[in-house]
């Protein structure tokens, strides 16, 4: 599979998550000027089958809360760190497995919890890499294969 | 009648949109309990009534696959219609599902009138015996 359908893929997964569960949308992939940066947060986890890999999102602390408000129907400032956490968690774990759909649409995968980590854990050489535009801000949001034995504890 | 639901899944975000979908539904919800996982689902179930089930498969401690099968196995919990709520889409995880027991599946991510069509599949087909 090459970059260019993975980052298709990429896209479709987030429009599909992002408008059924989110109510928002991604209106286009942002520019190169928007790279991640080390105060987002960042949600990963590993999956297992064929192929093995690690899958992620990364957003600026603000877009989380406001996808977190509006997934559990709660105003921004009633919500916890933790609760925005659960939410970008969650959000790692539909898209994971939408891709995976998507990829391997016959294969089952065992995905691991998503978990709250720093910027850049874990990516040696994503094998894709999408950052997309909502009204709420950036999301980003990366897949690297073959990958998810070097990342185990 | 308002239908007792239990919600069966690790990720507090995803009990807590479930619910809310119910909420708005439009579905008579009476109490809406809640579980991380097969373990704690199976301890509510001993003690409360709950007329249908909400479950993730993927979950630690207890999974989904493995509280369907005990739910079957107890004569006092198997007639307790239940749904699974799965990211997994194989064809081969949802034919084993409803070949252990769970009356519906709904993949995520979900449109809410679609989970609310497949429970009011779940508990219409509950009732037709």
């Amino acid at each position: 599979m090459t970059g260019s359908e993975l980052g298709r893929i990429l896209a479709d997964s987030a429009a599909e998550v992002l408008e059924s569960m989110f109510f928002t949308s991604p209106s286009g992939e942002a520019g190169p000027e928007v790279l991640p940066q080390a105060s987002w947060i960042s949600a990963a986890l590993s999956f297992h089958g064929a192929p093995s890999g690690r899958f992620g999102v990364q957003v600026p602390a603000e877009t989380g809360r406001r996808i977190a408000a509006s997934f559990l129907g709660q105003e921004e400032e009633t919500l916890t760190e933790s609760q925005t956490g659960d939410v970008v968690c969650e959000l790692a774990n539909m898209l994971c497995g939408s891709v995976l759909s998507r990829v391997e649409a016959e294969t089952q995968f065992d995905l691991s919890q998503p978990r709250i980590e720093s910027p850049g854990a874990g990516r040696p050489s994503p094998a894709a890499t999408s950052t997309f535009v909502m009204e709420e801000g950036p999301l980003a949001v990366w897949l690297d294969m073959e990958h998810a034995d070097e990342q185990q504890p | 009648m308002a239908y007792n639901v239990l919600l069966v899944d690790d990720s507090a975000a995803m009990r807590s949109f479930v619910r809310r979908v119910l909420e708005l539904s439009g579905l008579e919800v009476g109490r809406c309990l809640q579980a991380g996982n097969g373990q704690e689902a199976l301890d509510v179930l001993r003690n409360e009534w709950v007329d249908v089930v909400l479950t993730d498969i993927n979950m630690p401690t207890m999974d989904g696959e493995q509280f369907v099968r005990r739910m079957v196995e107890d004569e006092s919990l198997r007639s307790i219609p239940v749904l699974v709520v799965s990211t997994d889409k194989t064809d081969r995880r949802v034919r084993q599902m409803l070949t252990l027991g769970a009356k519906g599946y709904v993949t995520k991510p979900f449109l809410p009138e679609t989970l609310r069509a497949e429970l009011e599949k779940v508990l219409g087909a509950n009732h037709d015996g």
